[in-house]
């Protein structure tokens, strides 16, 4: 039963190689190693290595191998143990992107039961594929036995369990611009007002809270606009709200209404209306405010009227 | 970028236009509990103090019977010369009578990055630079018992006064030592309000004079948020510049509405706590330009107000 348990430390360790070498390969991940090593071609040569020591675990026996692999564990043990205790809040980026949350003591206890299982497999002699194809029901159960030992070691997996009972609240959310386009350019507002749009590039892209919103030039009827997308960060493209105003520089209005709402998408109980039924974009009114930003000439937008999907 | 007035009040009309609801301009409704002054001072006489605002006019100051002058502690009316800069606070009772003086009150916050006997350079963060400042030997204690590792990577924070273009950093900023990071606790996720509601520490910050504002440390580091892409230390809800918070005094009971003008980008790494009336529930939230923090009751000398913050209404 030893040397059975012994054994399926080979393929559960090149697992864990495997998956670490994944994880840090991902786009998303090679941003998540710690601070010193945060350079692209580091971050993938070290999934380079782990693939390499993985496989090499599956398909060959040597000595030199397994030592190799005791080694490695090892230093991911002191290096998640350091992290810790610098208390400097670092990720150890072990996964890539799954392991964003700071370095906890959990991660130095994994590292160390890892290294043990190295230790305790560098004598055997069968190679990872070997003893996978002679693998019984006993095997099959210590490997499960392994990887749920695993699994309950793993900060990543207390962070997602946390994670899916307490949200963080989308005021906290780092959310990426890339992100925001993407919630932006299928949305029903986005077709809305697309051909009204001169630049494809926002003038001014700021956040507040839960919302991010972009101002893009635009013209309506020969006259150069300001179409703004308020672009919710934890929303997709159905909850992205427009509006248009006239360019503060716009020095030739000769009628006196104020800025006008043109799109009022989906929102909460209220009815909305799909795109069939969409109006065609109205006339924007001169905005009084844009040339005169004080109390007095903020009233425009108090004569919105009609419009569903408010905030 | 435009000024940030500019900024903040074209912000607020396109987010209007988005969002049906009228824009606001607060700032405009003088809610200012008090209107501090800063200037350089032309004259001074046992009653009436000059000085040379920022847009080049000057103002006239009657004293306050109890008016109290600072410039390295408390000092005489002899600290009011000609040159030096001043910032004042009127009386609590209304009118332009100074109750309280600092004369040439600097402030220096930031990690050193270089030490030279008693003078240290200091990296007070992308937006003001590296700034230098002189630790005298007398002084030179008083500062370790809260900064005990004086030496490069560690964060310095000290008030002292002006002397040319030299800063005597006199005495630390802050009356609790900075915890070690595992003892900082974190929001709690289950309280819905707290998210927006940040109760903590109000420091000030130089900024040129008169101006009223705050530099927020969770600025959006994406697009023109002006954040500076170091990311606070504790977490904070995000903000860009021209946002607006509501500040409020805890010790003094004051508030006022405050613009977002810069980004706090060290603020959020300085985990100390505010002793001024209790301690404050968690460190550093937001810093005040001078103007703003004695308005809101301040004492610049002090350098932290106990406060909370809401940032529900942007």
């Amino acid at each position: 039963m030893t040397e059975l348990f012994r054994e399926v430390q080979i393929p559960f360790l090149a697992a864990v190689l495997l998956a670490a070498a994944a994880g840090k390969a991902l786009p998303r991940g090679r941003a998540q190693v710690p601070a010193r090593y945060r350079d692209g071609a580091v971050t993938l040569a070290l999934a380079a290595g782990e693939a390499l020591l993985g496989v090499l675990l599956l398909t060959t026996s040597m000595f030199a191998v397994r030592l190799a692999s005791v080694v490695f564990f090892a230093t991911a043990t002191s290096v998640v143990a350091d992290l810790v205790h610098s208390g400097s809040g670092q990720a150890c980026g072990c996964f890539g992107r799954f392991s964003a949350g700071p370095a906890r003591r959990l991660g130095v206890v994994r590292a160390g039961v890892l290294t043990g299982a190295a230790i305790l497999a560098a004598g055997v002699h069968e190679t990872g594929a070997q003893i996978l194809a002679s693998a019984d029901g006993r095997s099959a159960a210590l490997l499960a036995a392994d990887c749920l030992a695993f699994l309950a070691l793993s900060p990543e997996v207390a962070a997602a369990v946390e994670r899916r009972l307490h949200p963080v609240p989308c005021e906290l959310r780092d959310v990426p611009l890339d992100a925001t386009y993407a919630a932006l350019r299928p949305s029903a507002a986005w077709r809305e007002h697309a051909a009204s749009l001169t630049s494809a590039e926002p003038t001014d892209v700021w956040r507040e809270l839960c919302h991010r919103y972009l101002v893009y030039p635009g013209e309506v009827d020969g006259r150069p606009v300001e179409v703004v997308f308020a672009v919710p960060v934890d929303g997709g493209p159905a909850a992205v709200r427009a509006g248009v105003a006239w360019s503060s520089g716009w020095e030739h209005q000769d009628d006196d209404s104020g800025p006008q709402r043109v799109h009022s998408p989906v929102c909460g109980r209220r009815r909305t209306r799909g795109p069939a039924e969409t109006s065609p974009p109205r006339r924007p009114r001169r905005d009084r405010s844009a040339e005169t930003p004080h109390p007095g000439g903020a009233t425009g937008t108090s004569r919105v009227g009609g419009l569903a999907g408010r905030r | 970028m435009l000024p940030s007035r500019d900024l903040m009040h074209r912000r607020r009309r396109l987010r209007a236009v988005v969002s049906g609801d009228p824009p606001r301009y607060p700032e405009e409704e003088d809610l200012w509990p008090r209107r501090a002054l800063e200037g350089v001072i032309v004259d001074a006489s046992p009653h009436v103090l000059t000085l040379a605002l920022a847009d080049g006019s000057e103002v006239r100051l009657p004293m306050s019977a109890t008016v109290s002058i600072w410039y390295d502690g408390r000092a005489e009316l002899a600290a009011l010369r000609p040159g030096r800069h001043a910032v004042v606070r009127p009386a609590a009772s209304g009118g332009l009578a100074a109750e309280q003086i600092w004369v040439d009150i600097a402030r220096v916050t930031g990690v050193i990055t270089k030490r030279t006997g008693d003078v240290f350079e200091v990296d007070a963060g992308p937006h003001r630079g590296r700034l230098t400042v002189t630790v005298p030997a007398q002084a030179m204690r008083r500062v370790q018992v809260r900064h005990p590792r004086l030496e490069p990577g560690s964060l310095l924070d000290v008030i002292g006064v002006r002397r040319g273009h030299e800063i005597l950093g006199l005495r630390p900023a802050h009356t609790s030592p900075q915890p070690a990071p595992h003892a900082i606790e974190p929001a709690s996720r289950r309280e819905a309000e707290s998210v927006r509601i940040l109760r903590g520490t109000a420091t000030w910050f130089d900024h040129p004079d008169g101006v009223r504002g705050a530099a927020y440390p969770a600025l959006d580091p994406y697009g023109d948020g002006g954040g500076c892409g170091t990311g606070p230390v504790t977490r904070l809800p995000y903000l860009s510049l021209g946002s607006e918070v509501r500040v409020r005094n805890e010790c003094t009971g004051q508030e006022a509405p405050v613009p977002v003008i810069e980004c706090g980008c060290l603020a959020a790494r300085f985990c100390d706590r505010c002793v001024r009336c209790g301690t404050s529930p968690r460190g550093r939230v937001v810093e005040l330009s001078r103007s703003a923090f004695v308005d809101l009751g301040g004492d610049l000398d002090a350098g932290c107000f106990n406060v909370t913050v809401r940032v529900d209404r942007p």
